[in-house]
């Protein structure tokens, strides 16, 4: 009876772990899309499929799709290109300033998507360094973008691989006879497959669910499927066409997600074995230093020219945009001043971090166990896809979903402040999960079992096993949530009220009106905002987890 | 074939060779040996063209290989741990060399079964790389290396990754193979067993520097000081009076056993002249020299000339391992026969074998 208590109990404690996780998974995930999946298609309590084929039959739905597509298949291809060259540079060989280096290729993956676009807007707008291309408002902007964002995808997951990649296979294939483009095509590349696949997969993931990017860019000139389903929910309030689409979405994103995670566990499995191979640059690397040196230069240069224009008016230096941030009349667009936005940035980011950090413990302890049975094993791995699906769906889904599920009671939270930080949390979660989930994963199970044998308690070996190992990616994954919440802007959009709006919300107000005095202070308020949230990252940064951007 | 003349390399302010300069000739193996982080790894890759050269040249046939990138140099390497493509399957392993020569289909086939009947795993072409033990990954790696016709085969470390009977059963092949397709081979390693199963000749690498190289039967039995003896397997030092009463004890037991050997011959000269003609040698400078003994070198044996107490014992794979304490010599190391049953206190008589030992 005693030893049938002993493991009954430890079960029954991650069952309960793993049902809060579950019930927040359930109420505010589960139910906003399907209650939003519902009003398209099961409209006046009967099934009404009829507008499937019509909104799939819709010459603007097949734009749509096209443009999708083919945006994040470019954005994907070009990312990887620009991306292995950088990720060579940067994790295969040594030099001074490379920890800096890395660092900046990072920091565009933390930046709000709001930021990055007002970033190439400042880059390509008239009076801008590029502005005689005339990209402004043009799908390359929103290509550019794309790429911005993603590179540290590419870098960090491919990078990682590559940096324990054991140079001696290539160093036999050398001997064998092979040319360095030969052993490059048939080791090397053959080699980090499955972290290629792995990144292009998120990477085409982030690409066609991207919202801010492709809506400060673009406006609405050009529709992807997730600007879309904001257009068709927001302007035209056709759900049963925002439905299709969020399902089309939610297929593909599944779809990919299981792909990205049958690379991952590949990519650990080709970890456990390997040594590091670092060397000082040579000779013969100087071209892909030149290209590393040039994607760099691309990612300053919107950065670089984001503070520099909000620095400047139309006479010369100043720093009027900045004074103008604590003005609630500076503008006709806002309602409030730029200064109280963020002070509601930082209390919702707060609130969200610390929801998203709970649900993210707890979602990690659970899937970081290895089960003997079979089928637990199977349930653990299937709540770890499940606590990943935030990630991909699609902002706008979510948050129009919380706005028609949760209206009534019991659940009446349309006015309540809580729904910002929750839908926050959620697109958090399944980063903090991926921060936290690897670092207890590599804690040998054999050392609990040790602590177990010495008498300690499953709570006691737990704690004594991976409590010391805990403290950094926690932390890591804090300020990883923060950074994210502060940025939020598909789900928090459609959900922050009028007289509360969070600084993107505001940011994305002041971009969308003409004038120079809105685009000077939307870029005061960017320089702002990335301030605070690079400042976090940095800190996460020091801290050498080094699992921002890499999955 | 291979010569490296002064050859260095370093990493930045750290020398990891230096001075190195040997000479391989053609179908010969010659083994570097020496303790892990001595640069002979090192040595290895640079030799193979991935380390730059700090100074000296590596030769082959008199051309000079500064600037001949590594894979047009026509070697191969072989690693501790095989290497081996993952992405390919057995078979497209050993074909990786030959499609790199434009080989057809038709030949690399029969080039491909022919190699993995010499490294005796016929049959496995189709076998995931993945799949295989380590004996036979180190082979396939062995095939794969073959399959290039390389001029020189360069093998870092190429058994050390197996267990010892495996490691044993293929030094054994390993060798066979080489001498049975002409191969010249270097191969670095820290094992002396290895080398001297595997080597023609030997070089002693310490800290970068090659302190001493010769036949390997030379290099096993002359030493040249107590830091090699001691790396290659001798284990007790003696000087002055305790090594004298070793050496007489050695001239005795030789004369005793050959006698033993052949009772029915009394070829009074032949022993009178042979062990005037060694006392004369030895005579000659060695006094002030060290004695260097292998266990091998006292064996406890009752026939033997010299006394001693058991201080310990202990079983290893085919012998039993004793410290004793010899009579007017001091603390020894010497072997027992693997059924003996020694106690600590134990007296017992030791006879030394002049094989085991030599001189400092």
């Amino acid at each position: 009876m005693g030893r049938y208590r002993d493991r009954l109990i430890p079960g029954l404690g991650l069952a309960a772990l793993a049902l809060i996780p579950l019930a927040f998974l359930a109420v505010f995930f589960v139910l906003p899309v399907g209650g939003m999946l519902v009003r398209g298609f099961y409209p006046d309590g009967s099934w009404d499929l009829s507008g499937v084929a019509d909104v799939l039959g819709r010459a603007r739905t097949a734009r749509v799709l096209v443009f999708t597509v083919g945006m994040a298949a470019a954005g994907t291809v070009l990312t990887l290109l620009l991306g292995l060259p950088l990720a060579f540079v940067l994790y295969r060989l040594t030099f001074p300033g490379r920890g800096l280096l890395r660092a900046v290729v990072v920091m565009p993956f933390v930046l709000p998507t709001v930021v990055v676009g007002v970033m190439f807007r400042a880059l390509l707008s008239s009076g801008g360094p590029l502005g005689f291309l005339g990209w402004d408002r043009h799908w390359i902007a929103i290509l550019l973008a794309y790429v911005f964002f993603n590179l540290a995808v590419v870098v960090r997951t491919v990078g990682g691989m590559w940096a324990g990649l054991d140079r001696r296979a290539e160093d036999a294939a050398a001997a064998l006879g092979a040319r360095p483009a030969q052993v490059f095509r048939t080791v090397t590349l053959p080699a980090l497959a499955p972290a290629i696949i792995s990144a292009g997969t998120l990477v085409f993931l982030f690409c066609s669910t991207a919202f801010g990017v492709v809506l400060t860019l673009g406006g609405l000139r050009y529709g992807t499927i997730e600007s879309e389903i904001y257009l068709l929910t927001t302007e035209f309030l056709d759900l049963q066409g925002a439905a299709v689409l969020s399902v089309i979405q939610l297929l593909a994103v599944v779809a990919m997600l299981a792909l990205a995670a049958r690379g991952r566990s590949r990519t650990e499995q080709s970890l456990a074995r390997t040594r590091a191979g670092a060397r000082a640059p040579r000779r013969s690397d100087w071209p892909l230093l030149a290209a590393a040196a040039a994607v760099v230069a691309f990612i300053l240069l919107p950065v670089l020219t984001l503070v520099w224009r909000s620095v400047r008016d139309g006479s010369g230096w100043s720093l009027g945009h900045y004074r103008m941030l604590a003005d609630a009349d500076a503008s006709p667009a806002l309602r409030v001043s730029i200064l109280e936005a963020v002070n509601n940035s930082l209390r919702t980011a707060v609130d969200a971090t610390l929801l998203a950090m709970v649900l993210g413990l707890c979602v990690s302890i659970v899937v970081s166990r290895r089960p003997r049975v079979p089928w637990a094993r199977r349930v653990v791995s299937a709540l770890d896809g499940a606590f990943m699906l935030p990630l991909g769906i699609s902002a706008v889904t979510v948050g129009f979903g919380f706005l028609i599920t949760l209206d009534r009671p019991p659940l009446d939270l349309r006015t309540s402040a809580v729904l910002v930080p929750i839908a926050q949390a959620l697109v958090a979660l399944p980063l903090v999960v991926r921060t936290i989930t690897p670092v207890l994963r590599s804690v040998d199970p054999r050392l609990r079992q040790a602590a177990a044998a010495l008498g300690a308690g499953p709570l006691r070996a737990a704690w004594t096993a991976e409590g010391p190992v805990l403290g950094r990616p926690l932390l890591a994954a804090t300020g990883f949530a923060f950074a994210i919440s502060l940025g939020e802007f598909g789900a928090t959009s459609f959900l922050a009220r009028p007289d509360r709006p969070t600084v993107p919300v505001v940011i994305y107000q002041l971009i969308s009106r003409p004038g120079a005095d809105n685009l000077g202070m939307a870029l005061a308020a960017s320089v702002v905002l990335s301030l605070l949230t690079v400042t976090v990252m940095g800190l996460v940064e020091r801290l050498r987890v080094g699992s921002v951007g890499a999955f | 074939m291979l010569t490296l003349d002064n050859v260095g390399v370093r990493f930045g302010d750290k020398v990891a060779v230096a001075e190195v300069s040997l000479e391989l000739p053609e179908g010969e193996v010659l083994a570097v040996l020496g303790p892990s982080g001595c640069g002979k790894s090192t040595l290895l890759r640079a030799i193979a063209g991935l380390e730059e050269l700090d100074t000296g040249t590596v030769r082959v046939d008199g051309d000079d290989l500064a600037g001949v990138p590594t894979h047009r140099r026509g070697f191969a390497l072989l690693f501790q741990d095989g290497q081996l493509f993952g992405h390919l399957d057995v078979a497209g392993n050993l074909a990786y060399p030959l499609r790199l020569r434009g080989a057809s289909r038709g030949v690399i086939a029969e080039r491909v079964e022919e190699l993995l009947e010499t490294v005796g795993l016929p049959g496995y072409g189709s076998r995931s790389v993945t799949t295989l033990s380590g004996g036979e990954q180190q082979r396939v790696a062995l095939a794969r290396a073959l399959a290039a016709e390389p001029r020189l085969l360069l093998l870092d470390e190429p058994l050390s990754a197996l267990d010892r009977a495996l490691r044993e059963r293929l030094a054994g092949d390993l060798r066979g193979i080489l001498t049975s397709t002409g191969t010249t081979a270097l191969l670095v390693t820290h094992d002396h067993d290895e080398a001297f199963t595997l080597a023609d000749r030997m070089a002693v690498m310490f800290d970068g520097r090659i302190v001493q190289q010769g036949p390997t039967q030379q290099v096993w039995t002359q030493p040249g000081d107590r830091r090699v003896a001691e790396f290659i397997g001798f284990s007790t030092f003696l000087e002055g009076a305790a090594a004298e009463v070793v050496r007489d004890a050695a001239d005795v037991d030789r004369d005793i056993s050959a006698e033993a050997m052949r009772p029915n011959v009394r070829d009074e000269t032949a022993r009178t002249s042979h062990g005037a003609h060694s006392v004369a040698s030895r005579a000659v400078g060695r006094q002030g020299r060290t004695l260097a003994l292998r266990r091998s070198a006292l064996r406890v044996d009752d026939s033997g000339t010299l006394d001693g107490t058991v201080r310990a014992a202990a079983a290893i794979s085919d012998a039993v391992r004793v410290e004793l304490d010899l009579d007017d010599v001091g603390r020894v190391e010497g072997l027992a026969e693997q059924n003996a049953t020694l106690r600590p206190g134990d007296r017992v008589r030791v006879r030394v074998d002049a094989a085991g030992m030599a001189e400092l």
